[in-house]
């Protein structure tokens, strides 16, 4: 009795739920859907009117390329920016630095830019720095992970720093009085525990790189663009059911990719997404009157 | 092991001194519980002698060897943290071996070493166990046992009962003690719990606001407090101020407000008209019924009535309006609130502080400590 | 320590650098006229027109979002248990995969051949397509599907802070649900729906792709002309100065909200 009613409770509210579920899952189940349409003309067909692999057999070389460049630089972002970020964390958690709350919002700024506009500011730099001293980061890759690396930053000193700062420093402490020196204290000590941190800050700097389009768009050179540029620029100018392949894809090896971090690296994202961390410190603000 | 000494150490944060000019020497093999209530800096200095915290003025020698300038990985202290503070992505035994580790000691004798402390700790199948499967007594023990591995020249413990329930708390300070006995390793243990550093130490150092108020043994500052502070503090005591009428001596009086007065037993150096206050422990007091002899108590009504167990406890309103705590064995039929009794206690019993809260001595009277045994 | 003091300022030093040379750059490419760039964009109506549809699609992509998401954000909540804890991060997990995924696949749905269309025509609701992409309804559902996964979260994390007691407590004292919603839910939710909707605008102003994907190029959001001028018409001055305009504005708006945050967000606690 109690259980049922306990159901029927707001169900209203349930109903939205429900709705917002489904319209937010939706896109993706229309374009795995749609994957599997034995059609191969640019028509496209939901639902599909028979199950065939046409369109992923049909998937053009281009897109390999485009997805390894995207790996690529998604990881060295990753890297860079969560090693960064570790840091910045360390500074801002531990450090008696003055000033601390002001460096931290300076951290949260970049979230605050518009990708179009960091990737508008990066190509002016690029080319004032090539007309001083020569040095074009545009021909490759460079100059694509630099600006990757500003605007995921942010996303990696959240992360990180939403671990350290239930970090018990008397951790530290305990392994410096028996002996441990600073080194082997943050080797044996400080890194493992704050692991599934360093982790999800990986994690969410490879996602933002991974899925940006504007910033590549502007820094990415024309033969080298990351896979969300190619797909967006091909669904602008030339639709073919290989790229529904190409999308249904790159969903289901995210998805898989999002459930094997949380089993292996144990970090919750629904505890601490970065970018409401990064983001929401507004709220935390007034949380304490 | 070895002796530890303070010498005239200070701290200060910002502008407030929070350890002021504190000395003390723990000898060889010696138990000693640094005892005052939160925030008088004994964590301070206890982390001064440890290493974390850099004295503002003054030396710390361990072993005859200054070490102020020395970082803590090298002082050979062990160090029990006041929520164990023990490596969560370690197992039982690896927590025990880190400091072992770090010296790159054998495996075999780390191995050793462990089953060792296992043993002490009563805890010799749990090695593989993770340490939050472990109980708050459990991971007490462990604690000790990763400070103790290293074999430190002292052992550094803060409040390290202070998270466990009474029970625990009372079963573990027979353990500590077991433990620091058999291993007669110099040993400073900070909590605010008179009677955890009662039960425990050879010598007690009480604090407060930042500095030493009395070092002694737990007799000492039980028996011969050297001021208010400490007789209130070590043991309930119920503090009277007034003034002292008539010569000096076993026949004055102290008046209260509201014009009754009390015997008390003063020193001859005590002179008429000084302002002192009286400390009696409620234990020390008798209640009898309101027709007793007028001279030699005092007459209050009962407020309340607690039972304690084996005592009953009384609140006791007097006429000067001081509110007195008696506890008395619990027999018999006890009075009920609201009810006018008489209070009376052994005036040799008594403590007497100057108006300044320093213990007023006679030579010629009676030592309290023996009179009271 | 000081390895990491480093770091740590190094991105900050970058930025504003970065922003003198964006500066630097529009004085550049036409020397003396830095401020026409500025007057030019302020006055003329195309840019005023398209400054005007940013803002009126973000808010309207915010408010429907917020009306959705925190319901949806309430039930999850209260719903509680690891039934909530899997359905967000569900929700969560359709923002983390690449947007032009889900934009093809809105594109998909809401085209004139896509889903809805051809159900509306076999049920004889319409005789003929409704148009629903290549314009701004096209760009209002790409942003509130750009949001809301995160709109939801976050309020998610709101509703967590407000215990269940307090309603229960509404409704022993006779309040009806509706009212216990209107009258003690959402007061004390005021001030995370109001910074989770300021996120939620602040990303829809400089959302870029769901613009340019579901307007087809005809809705002209200032992230689009920032593009477009910079890449297609080489015009660099006209393009940072548009840049600006939106960062500024982004950044007197937080200001503000901060500013009403923080006010009313002390009022309203007890
Ligand atoms: N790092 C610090 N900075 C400023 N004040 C401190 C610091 N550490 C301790 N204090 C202050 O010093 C006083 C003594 O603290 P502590 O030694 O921890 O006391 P106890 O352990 O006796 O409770 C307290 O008032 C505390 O607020
Ligand atoms: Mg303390």
């Amino acid at each position: 009795m109690a259980v049922e009613r306990d159901w029927n409770r707001r169900l209203a509210s349930k109903a939205i739920l429900a709705g917002a579920v489904l319209f937010l899952a939706a896109p993706f189940v229309v374009v795995l859907g749609a994957s599997f349409d034995p059609a191969t003309g640019y028509h496209v067909a939901f639902p599909p009117r028979g199950f065939s692999l046409a369109s992923y057999a049909a998937i053009p070389w281009k897109y390999a390329r485009a997805a390894g460049t995207s790996v690529m630089v998604g990881v060295i972002v990753a890297v860079v920016s969560t090693a960064i970020g570790l840091c910045a964390a360390l500074g801002l958690v531990r450090g008696r630095l003055i000033g601390r709350e002001a460096l931290a919002s300076f951290f949260r700024m970049p979230v605050q830019i518009p990708f179009v506009v960091t990737g508008a500011v990066f190509l002016q730099f690029y080319y004032q720095l090539a007309s001083l001293t020569g040095v074009n980061l545009l021909n490759g890759l460079t100059g694509l992970i630099i600006a990757h690396v500003f605007v995921a930053v942010p996303y990696s000193v959240g992360a990180v720093t939403a671990v350290l700062s239930r970090f018990d420093p008397a951790l530290e402490e305990a392994a410096e009085s028996l002996g441990a020196t600073a080194w082997a204290t943050f080797r044996s000590v400080t890194l493992p525990i704050i692991r599934p941190g360093v982790l999800a800050g990986l994690f969410y700097a490879f996602i933002v790189s991974f899925g940006d389009i504007p910033v590549a768009l502007f820094l990415a050179p024309g033969d080298r663009a990351t896979l969300p540029v190619q797909i967006f620029e091909d669904m602008q100018f030339d639709f073919k059911p290989s790229m529904l392949a190409v999308s249904s894809l790159i969903a289901v090896l995210s998805l898989a990719a999002i459930l094997a971090a949380r089993e292996l690296a144990g970090f919750d994202m629904v505890a601490r997404p970065a970018h409401a961390s990064a983001a929401s410190q507004p709220s935390e603000r007034t949380a304490r009157p | 092991m070895a002796s530890v000494s303070a010498e005239s150490i200070s701290k200060i944060y910002g502008s407030t001194r929070v350890v002021d000019d504190v000395s003390l020497t723990v000898e060889q093999g010696e138990f000693v519980v640094l005892l005052g209530p939160s925030g008088c800096g004994k964590t301070s200095t206890l982390r001064m002698i440890a290493g974390f915290v850099q004295p503002s003025a003054g030396r710390i020698v361990i072993g005859g060897e200054d070490v102020t300038n020395v970082a803590p990985r090298l002082r050979k202290i062990g160090m029990v943290f006041q929520n164990y503070a023990l490596f969560p992505n370690m197992s039982v035994a690896e927590n025990i071996a880190f400091g072992l580790r770090q010296q790159r000691a054998d495996r075999r004798v780390i191995q050793a070493r462990v089953a060792e402390l296992l043993e002490l700790i009563r805890m010799p199948d749990r090695g593989a166990s993770s340490v939050s499967a472990l109980s708050g007594g459990q991971q007490q023990r462990v604690a000790l046992a990763r400070a103790l591995a290293v074999s430190p020249r002292v052992l550094l413990m803060d409040e390290p009962l202070g998270a466990l329930d009474l029970k625990l708390r009372e079963a573990m300070q027979l353990e500590l003690a077991r433990i620091q006995r058999a291993l007669r390793i110099t040993t400073i243990l900070v909590t605010h719990d008179q009677q955890e550093a009662m039960s425990l130490a050879d010598r007690i150092v009480v604090m407060a606001h930042g500095r030493i108020q009395q070092i002694g043994t737990p007799d000492d500052l039980y028996r011969r407090p050297r001021n208010r502070f400490v007789a209130e503090f070590v043991g309930r005591n119920n503090i009277l101020r007034g003034c002292i009428e008539g010569a000096g001596g076993e026949g004055s009086r102290l008046a209260l407000r509201g014009g009754i007065t009390i015997p008390v037993a003063t020193p001859r150096t005590v002179a008429s008209g000084a302002t002192v206050e009286v400390a009696i422990r409620p234990q020390h007091m008798a209640l009898c019924g309101a027709g007793a002899a007028e001279g030699s108590g005092v007459r209050g009504r009962i407020e309340a009535r607690r039972f304690l167990g084996t005592a009953v406890q009384y609140s006791v309103r007097l006429a000067s309006d001081d509110l007195l705590l008696v506890e008395s064995p619990a027999e018999g039929d006890p009075p009920d609130p609201g009810e006018t009794v008489c209070l009376t206690w052994d005036r040799h019993r008594t403590l007497l502080f100057n108006a300044e809260g320093q213990a007023i001595h006679d030579p010629a009277l009676p030592d309290p400590v023996l009179h009271a045994l | 320590m000081l390895l990491s003091l480093g770091l740590l300022v190094l991105p900050q030093a970058a930025f504003i650098w970065l922003s003198l040379h964006a500066d630097l750059g529009l004085g550049q490419i036409s020397d003396a006229v830095t401020l026409e760039n500025y007057l030019r964009v302020l006055t003329d109506p195309f840019y005023l027109g398209s400054f005007w549809l940013t803002v009126h699609l973000s808010a309207a992509a915010t408010l429907f979002g917020l009306l959705v998401g925190f319901p949806a954000a309430y039930a999850l909540a209260r719903i509680g248990g690891w039934i909530a804890t899997i359905i967000l991060s569900l929700i969560l997990t359709t923002s983390l995969i690449t947007v032009v995924v889900k934009l093809m696949g809105l594109n998909i749905i809401l085209g004139s051949t896509g889903l809805i269309n051809t159900s509306l025509l076999a049920l004889s609701i319409t005789s003929s397509p409704v148009q629903m992409i290549n314009n701004e309804t096209g760009v209002f559902i790409g942003l509130v599907q750009y949001t809301m996964p995160l709109m939801i979260v976050l309020l998610f994390g709101v509703v967590q802070t407000i215990p269940v007691e307090i309603e229960e407590a509404a409704a022993i004292l006779g309040a009806t649900r509706a009212r216990t919603y209107l009258r003690v839910i959402l007061p004390n939710a005021r001030a995370g729906l109001l910074s989770s909707g300021l996120i939620a605008f602040n990303m829809s102003m400089g959302a870029f792709t769901s613009a340019v994907l579901l307007g087809g190029g005809r809705v002209r959001t200032i992230p689009v002309l920032i593009q477009q001028m910079i890449i297609q018409n080489n015009d660099y001055g006209k393009g940072a100065a548009l840049s600006t305009m939106l960062v500024v504005f982004a950044f007197l708006l937080n200001l503000i909200a901060g500013g009403l945050l923080a006010r009313g967000g002390g009022g309203q606690t007890g």
